[in-house]
């Protein structure tokens, strides 16, 4: 399912949150949406998925407009990691996983054997699967993650959402994470992930969008937006560049403006 | 209303127990002798003034002084005299100044004589002591022969000595008309009142049942202050004669939610039911004995009927 | 720690209600055990014993098992909504506020003459209190919930005190005690049947929350991606608690940390899914309200002992438990 967004408007108390933004998300395809705090990641993610009120500008699915999906519809459609990963009760994990299964299932039906299907899936897609009855509350930061973007999973929507899917988390399970959303993405699944880190975006991103302010300041490729120009103007950063193996990657190095105020 | 209304009244509508001249008969009765004493005491000081300036700042009190004393004597009754719920003398006392017995008012009305019930305002009494008013406190009545002790016991404090022997004369001749000397068959009397009170053993109420040869559910279930009676309670027990407190239903309090309930209706239904003012027995009066006179003839009537249902 | 299968704990739980229900129906102070039953299926006594049971004890089972029932329903809905252990109808003032509805209604002289007004006004009070902390909820966390509540249950306690003392009836203003510790002694089905209907209400409008409420689990902004109208949620639950806490507190007064002990207790043995804790908790609630009620009845001295009473005394050690364990909480909000 192809997601379609244009020349979004999101204002709330007269200040104006995105301006004019568009994107698009193609099946398969691992999108990066980076940019300073502020800049209205978060915003744009809450706004396709229907928590944030849109001002002016479309979302659309495959062309229809979001607004024509019944609610039910566009859960099944869009699956969303916010930024909180909060877990109140200490439900066991497989519990948790199931919930992704709610916009499948009929309010009253017992939980059917494809859900728990499905759930399984998604746990041991994130490497999850022995902690299946541990309570979600005891988890560790990367533990709980997982556990999350296993129950974003198990929504089996054609798109993903998350936001900020690696804070909080060492290397090592950074890098699992990511290796988790690319595979996600590259078996079909279209994935919109919000990055604060420079270096894992250029590494797995196939294409990437930089907010600036509420608006789109580059699109396209990881080389061609995460260039020393953009991030000196967008970031205020400077860079280090190298090639490993072939492969290109991008250090954040220092301030340009030595923290004095702007 | 049966004397102990303080007691359902809880602590926290002191005031009203209080100015209703009733209170906890628990410490009515361990306190008797020593009030008693007191009581004389203070008869003896003010034995020989003839107060012109009377105020009585208690319902029972306030019934007693307006029997004995010239109207033009009495400056000032309680609030509750006027009250017809729990006064006898409500219609008679029209035109005599009322007080709330707040120590203020009371000094304001320049009183050369008190006259209050024995428990309860002891701190306004103590007041008014101290700055040196003259209070008579009448204990309690908590039989019938008390009511005659407190009324020449008053009529001698308001110098109205021979008007207390007439009053207290056609009580005792009244009283030896209505008793019942020495019943073989006791059938079952129930004051049921607000929040479900009925009486014990003891007490003016009691005494009264007694005299009219009847019983009361302190007899009957072996309890002697008053007590609470469920409903269920109620059905059960059965009782031949009920009389229904007060019930209270203008303002209306839950209280008063027992009076609509069915299994009230049902016990009525099963019993002869009277209608006695609580007035009567709310506080120790020549009044008293018109309630001893309904149960009389509701007993007569019960005695009567089963005499011919089984000759 | 295995949860029980729910099917099981479902049907333990509907065993002991009708086990208490059955119970309350055998004591009572003119025969305890089966002794009314016997004399009834004897003849002997039948018309005094079928009064007894089908006038005094049978309303009085039946308001036991629908308040407890509605208070145990309320506390897990409120729980759930409000992701807060703490939130009963008790502790936040719902209940005060419930009271104080049914207090004017009843002493103004109003439910005398139009009975449903009690109810309505109880209910108004509730819904009025619930629209009240909702907001507070949302932004504040644990403490500012509990603080509000405290709030709202003295203003409503001291206004319930005020309404009592204005009453030129003596009665009145002793019968604080009622509306602070509840009671449900010598009702008729007259009050049954007048807070039926809202009862069913509330129960139905919380029913249809369930399993929104697991959504919710992970907070709000994934519960709606996965398709809950958190408008209609909390419409729901606001409505339904409100009705089930008001017509309850209008024949109880106010009953509290049933919906606190009883969520409490049976929360792990639903693997704390909050869905499957409404159904339980219902039948929960019913059960400790009976069981209650019948230990009032067996207390009973010349003073009745208190519904309010044994339920918090039930109540408040897990009240303490759950403010010591909710410490960290308090910091994160």
């Amino acid at each position: 399912m192809q997601l379609d967004v244009d020349s979004l408007v999101v204002r709330a108390q007269e200040r104006v949150l995105l301006d004019h933004v568009a994107l698009s998300v193609a099946p398969g395809e691992l999108v990066g949406l980076i940019g300073p705090n502020g800049a209205g990641k978060t915003t744009l993610l809450r706004a396709i998925v229907g928590s944030q009120r849109i001002t002016g500008g479309s979302v659309r699915l495959d062309g229809r407009a979001i607004d024509d999906f019944d609610t039910r519809a566009r859960a099944r459609a869009l699956a969303y990691l916010p930024q909180d990963r909060q877990i109140e009760w200490p439900l066991p994990v497989s519990e948790i996983v199931m919930l992704g299964r709610y916009p499948h299932r009929s309010r009253l039906a017992p939980p059917d054997a494809r859900s728990d299907e499905v759930a399984t899936r998604a746990l041991a897609a994130v490497d999850a699967a022995p902690l299946s009855a541990r309570r979600a509350t005891v988890l560790s930061g990367g533990e709980r993650t997982r556990v999350l973007l296993a129950r974003a999973l198990a929504v089996e929507a054609p798109l993903l959402l998350v936001d900020e899917p690696v804070a909080g988390l060492d290397p090592y399970h950074q890098l699992h994470v990511m290796e988790i959303l690319r595979d996600t993405a590259h078996s079909g699944t279209g994935v919109l992930a919000v990055l604060h880190d420079l270096t894992l975006t250029m590494r797995f991103m196939d294409r990437v969008v930089l907010l600036h302010d509420g608006r789109i300041a580059a699109h396209g490729a990881p080389a061609d937006v995460l260039t020393p120009a953009n991030l000196r103007d967008v970031y205020r950063i400077s860079t280090l560049e190298g090639i490993n193996k072939s492969t290109r990657y991008v250090l954040p190095w220092s301030r340009l403006d030595n923290g004095t105020p702007t | 209303m049966p004397p102990s209304t303080s007691e359902r009244f809880g602590d926290g509508a002191a005031m009203d127990g209080i100015a209703r001249g009733v209170d906890g008969r628990v410490r009515g009765r361990t306190l008797a002798p020593l009030c008693a004493l007191v009581a004389t005491l203070s008869y003896i000081s003010v034995a020989d003034a003839r107060p012109e300036r009377i105020v009585s700042i208690n319902v029972c009190t306030d019934q007693l002084v307006a029997a004995l004393a010239p109207r033009e004597r009495i400056a000032s009754l309680s609030y509750i005299a006027a009250d017809p719920r729990t006064s006898a003398i409500a219609t008679e006392i029209e035109g005599i100044a009322l007080n709330r017995g707040t120590a203020e008012e009371i000094i304001a009305l320049e009183p050369d004589l008190i006259v209050t019930g024995q428990f309860g305002m002891r701190s306004t009494v103590a007041l008014l002591r101290r700055i040196g008013f003259t209070v008579l406190e009448l204990p309690m009545a908590e039989t019938v022969a008390d009511i005659a002790s407190n009324v020449l016991h008053l009529g001698a404090a308001l110098d109205q000595r021979d008007k207390a022997r007439v009053i207290v004369d056609a009580l005792e001749a009244r009283l030896r008309k209505l008793s019942v000397a020495d019943a073989a068959e006791r059938p079952l009397f129930v004051n049921y009142d607000a929040n479900g009170w009925t009486t014990g053993q003891t007490g003016l109420l009691a005494d009264i049942v007694h005299r009219a040869g009847l019983a009361t559910p302190g007899d009957r279930f072996g309890f002697t202050e008053s007590m609470r009676l469920s409903l269920e309670g109620l059905l059960h027990a059965e009782p031949e004669i009920v009389d229904l407190g007060y019930p209270w239903e203008d303002p209306p309090a839950l209280a008063s939610r027992l009076w609509r309930h069915p299994i009230l209706r049902a016990v009525i239904d099963r019993a002869h039911l009277v209608d006695i003012p609580d007035s009567a027995w709310l506080c120790g009066t020549p009044h008293t004995l018109d309630a001893l006179a309904t149960l009389r003839a509701a007993r007569d009537e019960i005695i009567g009927q089963q005499q011919a249902g089984s000759p | 720690m295995n949860p029980i299968r729910f099917g099981t704990l479902l049907a333990a739980l509907v065993g002991l209600t009708a086990v208490l229900f059955a119970v309350s129906l055998a004591v009572g102070p003119t025969g305890t055990g089966l002794r009314a039953f016997v004399d009834l299926a004897a003849g002997r006594d039948r018309e005094m014993w079928s009064l007894i049971i089908w006038e005094l004890r049978l309303p009085r089972a039946l308001l036991a098992l629908i308040v407890g029932a509605s208070l145990g329903l309320a506390g897990a809905s409120l729980q759930g909504f409000l992701r807060n252990p703490l939130a009963e109808p008790g502790i936040i003032g719902i209940s005060s506020a419930a009271a104080l509805g049914a207090v004017i209604a009843i002493y103004s002289g109003i439910a005398m003459r139009f009975p449903v007004v009690l109810p309505l006004l109880a209910i108004a009070g509730s819904l009025t209190a619930v629209s009240v902390l909702q907001p507070l909820a949302a932004r504040g966390g644990a403490l500012t919930l509990i603080l509000a509540g405290v709030a709202i249950s003295s203003l409503c306690g001291a206004l319930t005190a005020l309404a009592l003392s204005l009453s030129s009836n003596p009665f009145a203003s002793l019968e604080i005690v009622y509306w602070m510790l509840g009671s449900i002694t010598d009702r008729s089905l007259a009050d049954v049947w007048l807070i039926l209907p809202f009862v069913a209400l509330g129960w139905g409008l919380l029913a249809a929350t369930s399993g929104q409420l697991a959504a919710l689990t992970l907070g709000p902004e994934t519960a709606i991606s996965l398709g809950v109208d958190l408008a209609r949620l909390q419409w729901l639950v606001t409505l339904g608690a409100a009705c089930c806490v008001g017509a309850a507190t209008a024949v109880a007064g106010v009953i509290g940390f049933v919906g606190l002990v009883v969520p409490h207790l049976l929360r792990p043995l639903v693997g704390f899914h909050p869905s499957r804790l409404l159904p339980v908790s219902a039948l929960g609630g019913a059960a400790l309200l009976l069981a209650a009620d019948v230990c009032v009845r067996l207390l009973s001295t010349e003073s009745e002992v208190r519904l309010g009473v044994v339920t918090a005394l039930i109540g408040v050690p897990f009240f303490f438990y759950l403010v010591v364990r909710s410490r960290s909480a308090y910091g994160a909000s």
